[in-house]
């Protein structure tokens, strides 16, 4: 029998290597009780004529607005977003292996996590960052050319769906996905894309085609501040920033492909997929993208089945909340946890024993908030998530149903929203 | 070399401000205490011992791809002693996530980590090399 030693704390992290613990039966049993009963009372006893108008909101001082429009501020947040990726990439391409490496937190942590308090907080906040969209205007003001072609409107936001499907299948179910060459490939080809897109159809590709942009801009409807039609920035209910999200062809895919792989995301951890997917006669890639099609398709496939009478995308809009909720739900612990790895990490982002910001040597502290806490925000957030969905989907229904065939027209979403949501806890509760 | 890459290398001088910018700013002050009882304690090697009362022995068996028994989870109440015993049959890593311990193991011979459970959460355990999931660790 032999014993080995472990080896100090920084030899080794795995991407997410503490997972949550499943919700207490209690707060499974709650949570579904209050998403129906809400339901209820949103069908029953709510507002009868809709009330939420995309244009509302009081407008920010001039003088705020005027700061944060102006060329400087702009230009800043443009070379924060192009350093933050060259330094992602460089430590991606000459760092430490695998999850030793800052590069692979900072994606899938910082960036993808981080991006939802950020833009529920402030809005479509990734377009003032996103690098790809400085490289565009800079070979667009070299090269001084208008774009080639219009972007046709039936594109719509289906070039995001599949963005943010090919990452959702990076960060569940490629091999290899924390280590620096496949990221780096990934985002080769995605950025090609992109560009080349872009010099073909002008910024408005990066608009509704960059899946990122696309990710923040849906997430950032729920923000308290927005942009009026004016122009003006004004700060307004987030069920008014709701009411405007644009109903472009692809935004029901869009939302699918969330809340599909946050789903598959939960799933895929319980035992019963792990032992299917390495001891079953598939390839365990295969499996995986099967899974994460599976689900993505189950959500289209209800979700559609649910708003024949209005139309699938008068609708889309109220699942927005409840995919936030869902990531919220799986990803906040990890960006409370992962993010202090990053910052860990980022001191030593060469594995030279460097120690930039004087925390290379700390480890994760697991304990800054209580398993109670944990589980009631995750369970705390699905049902928010409801709430917000149901009484975002009556007010269209409303507006859009003739007043005696609303009730019964809201049905059947209503009903989804409800499985949605126990669906959901009970991912939380069981795996 | 695509285009990041070469981006990345021309700006590489910028590194050391970049991370600032990479926004790493977040959760400042990780406990360096946090896993500081969490260390192995180890057992002389070749010496048989009988684990000690409230230790958790968990055996498994890696053979020809397949993990005997199939993955599944483990609960352990926190602060637990935790001994894990792999048996592989080709040369591998074993990776406890989240604790970030690893255990050399050698063709055929079984080996043995041991810990304190003292970090509640779920964490995978995993070979390095052949990426299989031995089983699942929930600690609370």
């Amino acid at each position: 029998m032999t014993t080995y030693a472990a080896p100090p704390p920084v030899l080794a992290h795995g991407i997410g290597g503490r997972q949550d613990l499943p919700i207490p039966l209690g707060f499974l049993l709650v949570g579904a009780g209050l998403a129906v009963l809400v339901s209820f009372v949103a069908l029953g006893v709510a507002w009868r004529s809709s009330r939420f108008r995309a244009d509302a909101g009081r407008a920010i001082p001039r003088p705020a607005q005027r700061l944060v429009d102006h060329r400087l501020t702009r230009a800043l947040l443009r070379l924060a977003g192009l350093l933050a990726a060259a330094a992602t990439f460089y430590a991606a391409a000459a760092g430490p292996a695998g999850a030793n490496n800052p590069a692979p937190w900072t994606i899938y942590v910082l960036f993808w996590v981080g991006l939802i308090p950020l833009s529920l907080l402030f809005g479509p906040v990734w377009k003032l960052f996103n690098p790809l969209r400085t490289i565009h205007s800079g070979i667009a003001s070299l090269s001084g050319g208008a774009p080639l072609y219009r972007l046709p409107e039936r594109v719509g936001y289906w070039p995001a769906a599949a963005g943010l499907f090919a990452f959702a299948w990076l960060e569940l179910v490629a091999p290899d996905n924390d280590e620096g060459g496949t990221l780096i490939a990934w985002f080769a080809v995605y950025s090609t894309i992109m560009i080349v897109c872009a010099a073909l159809f002008g910024a408005a590709w990066l608009d509704r085609g960059d899946a990122f942009e696309v990710y923040s801009g849906l997430i950032g409807r729920l923000a308290p501040i927005g942009r009026r039609g004016d122009g003006r920035l004004a700060f307004r209910n987030p069920f008014d920033g709701l009411a405007g999200t644009p109903e472009r062809p692809g935004l029901v895919a869009v939302v699918c492909v969330l809340l599909g792989s946050t789903a598959y995301d939960g799933f895929s951890r319980s035992p019963v997929w792990v032992n299917l997917q390495q001891s079953g006669p598939l390839p365990r890639g295969l499996v995986g993208t099967l899974g994460l099609a599976g689900f993505v398709l189950f959500v289209a496939l209800t979700y559609w089945a649910a708003t024949s009478r209005t139309g699938p995308a008068a609708l889309a809009h109220s699942l927005i909340p409840i995919a936030v909720g869902y990531l919220i739900a799986h990803y906040f612990s990890l960006l409370l946890f992962g993010g202090q790895q990053a910052a860990i990490l980022w001191s030593d982002p060469l594995g030279t024993n460097a120690n930039l910001f004087g925390t290379r040597l700390l480890t994760v502290d697991y304990g800054i908030l209580s398993l109670t806490a944990i589980a009631a925000i995750r369970a705390g957030a699905v049902v928010a998530g409801h709430i917000c969905g149901v009484f975002a989907g009556h007010d269209r229904a409303v507006a859009l149903l003739p007043r005696g065939r609303a009730f019964a027209g809201q049905f059947p979403l209503l009903a989804l929203m409800v499985g949605y949501t126990v669906g959901g806890l009970t991912l939380l509760f069981s795996s | 070399m695509s285009r990041r890459a070469l981006i990345a290398s021309l700006l590489a001088p910028v590194l050391a401000v970049a991370p600032v910018a990479a926004g790493c700013g977040g959760p400042a002050g990780p406990s360096p205490s946090a896993t500081a009882d969490g260390a192995p304690a180890g057992s002389p090697s070749g010496v048989p011992v009988a684990p000690p009362a409230g230790v958790v022995e968990i055996g498994v068996t890696v053979s020809g791809g397949k993990v005997d028994p199939r993955p599944s989870v483990h609960k352990i109440h926190t602060g637990r002693t935790v001994r894990l015993t792999v048996t592989d049959d080709r040369d591998d890593e074993v990776h406890v996530h989240g604790y970030d311990l690893r255990l050399e193991v050698r063709h055929g011979k079984p080996a043995t980590l041991e810990f304190k459970a003292d970090q509640p959460g779920r964490f995978e355990v995993e070979t390095h090399d052949s990426g299989l999931q031995l089983l699942q660790l929930e600690v609370s």
